[in-house]
């Protein structure tokens, strides 16, 4: 009985070890793990297979993709998507950049296989993190659209493959800000209606908003409050209270603003969004000493309505 | 785990009662038809809806894109009037317009933050390549998208694309509006109803109650009021209670029965106790006065009394054993019923003599049966000595044998005093009489009979009397002549 409980053990240990060994093997070669991506079978649309590539050196690299993007997906659901009668004549790669050099029949493919193939390469591309843009050449000349305008450099972020995620990412909402007159010492309210990207709180966006200036807004009597040069290094929201961190440039006061306006257009353009009653501000994550001359960091700012035009 | 099983158990209890089943009937059929007609009518708004948006948003989108392919915005999009229409058909929908041209390119984003970017979205290729327009929902992000083709109405050539998102916000505002509503109207509809469960469950079964309550109060104690107790509300209750009445009524009768039994079996008992007592009692008074003849002559008396009392005594013995209830055995073997009729008779000759009557044997055909020869020649013994002593003198007492293919046929006929026809049906009970006046003279346990009819019956056999008054009695007794017949 007593062996038969030990014998269990072992093979549970040597369960374990296994488990534990193929884990450790599947996080150390992540970064060769690769989506190869190729126009499913009849051109309806982008697909990937994640493929290992093991890197020698960049422009290794870069061949290794392309060479892969020839290969026949493993499925049949897709095509390859350099085929022999499109294969690349010359490959350039250098700074951040590849261009490739396609032949002559690379024009011959129907507008829809064309982007797909454009789209599959350089989604494959860029996701080497040394290759930050793509640009096609046809017989050593740039590629140029049925306009006849030269395409350019692409990048991972010129191509959308899914309209539902794409359309989800950006909402319009309405957001208030507080910028000031040309005397600098009183705020004026606009309530604008702006798109932002729904993966970034929107108090970030308002204050990211705020510090961009008045051109936001379709006014011509606004006036910045804060340094277009301020950094804000995060907000966080607890407990109906905003916790702002901005970095040294927030003290610059470029404009003539008046210190009392510059906060309070902060304080009044958070609190205007709903869950935030008051305001902590930081700068580079310390909340001692002043805001730019005498107002202290140390306080909780509540809204004030009395500096509002 | 104990306190467990006691709820399962009292829970099983509750389940298994008749009103909590009526409550449970009439709630659920209450409320699962207003639950299921609030989803039905809540999925069945929402899924209308929906399609209506997507048809008017897709008309709408159709209809911009038509606009478009008039004019040359494709080569130009700074068309003010184009670029006012479709901010204004976003704002309407809450959405966002993207213009896609032939190179899959994003030439328009009404939010300004995709132009020039490459859309290769799977309905946006078939869109530009089957020309047909597509609607998809995002049940999650609640809103709807929409793609239609931008076509060159002379020539059929796809110019490009319209993809349109329209928020479904507000549908679902409705739906969820609309289901609080319903929510509050089932809960009402659920609390009326389980009023009225609970109602009915309680009215329902009251007649049951009152039927409980009657069995109750016998179970407590015999209630003679029971009698009156009717339940005519349901017919089942009205059957249960006369069922019940109709028991109640047999009880009654077995009751009856056993009390005139043990109040006879006392009496009969006492009596010759009684003639004992006066007799010794009066030879005590006369002490040394009563000579010797008179002596003898009471203590004759005694002794007979003693014999009487002992006869009851075992006549009551045998009857018990006799009675079919507790099934005593039987001694069954082939007897020649004849001979043994012929050896009763002459048994009892010199008490037919001593009564001055004729007993006759009459015998058709010989007959043999399988009988316990004693049990029989008892009852049939008992038969004869009646026959010979409710008779009057010079009459007559005949016994004929006969048999037929199945059964032995013994008739005991005699000349007698008879017996009237309201006394015929009670005349196998103990201790019955017909003239109790005459039974001291005539003597007898009154257990004769009884004993007679229990032992036939035990043959499986069948006992008849037919008598007219003053003329004479005739019992006729069947035996089978196999009992495994």
């Amino acid at each position: 009985m007593r062996s038969l409980r030990r014998f269990f053990s072992i093979i549970a240990a040597a369960f374990a070890a296994l488990i534990m060994s193929s884990c450790g093997h599947g996080e150390g070669d992540r970064t060769d793990v690769y989506k190869i991506f190729f126009p499913e079978e009849g051109y309806a649309s982008i697909i990937s297979e994640e493929r290992t590539i093991l890197p020698e050196n960049s422009s290794d690299m870069v061949s290794a993709l392309l060479n892969e993007l020839e290969k026949e997906p493993s499925d049949d659901k897709g095509i390859p998507s350099i085929t022999s009668d499109i294969k690349p004549s010359r490959v350039d790669f250098k700074e951040n950049g590849v261009q490739i050099d396609f032949p002559e029949a690379y024009l011959d493919m129907d507008r829809t296989r064309e982007i797909l193939v454009r789209a599959s390469v350089v989604e494959t591309l860029t996701q080497y993190d040394k290759v930050q843009r793509v640009s096609f050449l046809v017989n050593g000349e740039e590629l140029k659209d049925s306009a006849g305008v030269v395409i350019g450099d692409m990048t991972a972020d010129s191509f959308i493959n899914n309209t539902g995620v794409e359309l989800n990412s950006y909402e319009r909402t309405n957001v208030t800000l507080y910028f000031t007159d040309i005397g600098g010492s009183a705020l004026k309210r606009y309530d604008e209606d702006l798109v932002y990207n729904t993966n970034m709180a929107i108090e970030k966006f308002a204050l990211e908003t705020l510090i961009g200036g008045p051109q936001a807004v379709n006014e011509q009597e606004a006036f910045p409050t804060l340094s277009p040069d301020t950094k804000l290094l995060q907000v966080t929201v607890k407990d109906r209270i905003a916790y702002a961190n901005f970095d040294t440039s927030v003290k610059e006061e470029p404009y003539s603003v008046d210190e009392e306006t510059a906060l309070y257009s902060i304080v009044n353009t958070l609190t205007s969004l709903p869950g935030i009653d008051k305001v902590q501000i930081s700068i580079e994550g310390s909340t001692e000493g002043v805001f730019m001359d005498h107002m202290k960091l140390d306080e909780l700012y509540e809204r004030n309505d009395d500096l509002i035009n | 785990m104990k306190i467990f099983f006691t709820r399962l158990l009292q829970n099983v209890r509750l389940y298994r009662s008749l009103r909590f089943r009526i409550f449970l009937i009439v709630l659920l059929i209450g409320i699962i038809p207003s639950f299921i007609m609030r989803i039905l009518m809540v999925r069945g708004y929402e899924s209308r809806a929906m399609s209506q948006k997507i048809s008017e948003v897709t008309n709408q989108s159709a209809i911009v894109a038509a606009h478009l392919a008039r004019t040359d915005y494709f080569s130009d999009t700074s068309d003010p009037v184009i670029n006012d229409e479709l901010i204004q058909m976003s704002n309407l929908y809450d959405g966002r317009i993207l213009v896609i041209n032939d190179a899959y390119q994003i030439i328009k984003d009404t939010y300004g933050k995709s132009q020039g970017r490459y859309i290769v979205s799977g309905e946006v290729i078939s869109c530009m390549n089957g020309s047909r327009n597509m609607s998809s929902q995002d049940e999650e992000n609640r809103y709807l998208e929409i793609t239609v083709p931008i076509l060159d109405e002379s020539t059929g050539g796809v110019y490009g694309a319209l993809v349109a998102s329209a928020s479904t916000d507000g549908i679902h505002d409705n739906v969820e509006i609309m289901n609080r509503r319903a929510v509050v109207v089932e809960v009402v509809i659920a609390l009326v109803v389980l009023i009225i469960a609970s109602a009915l469950a309680s009215t329902l079964l009251r007649p049951f109650d009152k039927v409980i309550k009657a069995v109750d109060s016998v179970k407590e104690g015999f209630d003679p009021g029971v009698r009156d107790i009717e339940v005519p509300d349901y017919t089942e209750t009205r059957d249960i209670m006369e069922a019940f009445h109709h028991l109640m009524s047999r009880m009654k009768e077995v009751d009856d029965t056993r009390d005139e039994f043990v109040a006879n079996v006392s009496h009969e008992l006492k009596t010759p106790l009684a003639s004992m007592k006066v007799l010794s009692d009066s030879l005590i008074q006369g002490g040394d006065a009563v000579d010797a003849g008179t002596y003898r002559e009471f203590m004759l008396d005694i002794a007979e009394e003693v014999d009487r009392e002992n006869r009851i005594i075992n006549n009551l013995l045998s009857l018990v054993k006799l009675d079919k209830n507790r099934s005593p055995e039987l001694n069954l073997e082939p007897r020649d019923l004849s001979k043994m009729l012929r050896q009763l008779v002459k048994t009892l000759t010199p008490l037919a003599k001593e009564a001055e009557v004729d007993l006759i044997y009459e015998e058709k055909i010989p007959v043999e049966a399988e009988i316990d020869e004693t049990k029989l020649s008892l009852a049939i013994m008992n038969l004869m000595e009646n026959a010979i002593k409710y008779n009057k003198k010079g009459g007559w007492v005949r016994v004929t044998l006969d048999a037929d293919m199945q059964f032995a046929v013994i008739n005991v006929s005699d000349s007698g005093m008879g017996i009237p026809e309201e006394s015929i049906n009670r005349i196998y009970d103990r201790f019955y009489r017909v003239d109790k006046s005459h039974s001291r003279e005539i003597g007898g346990t009154g257990l004769g009979l009884a004993i007679t009819r229990n032992a036939i019956l035990l043959h499986r056999g069948a006992i008849k009397a037919s008598s007219i008054v003053g003329e004479g009695t005739t019992f006729t007794v069947k035996i089978p002549l196999r009992m495994d017949i």
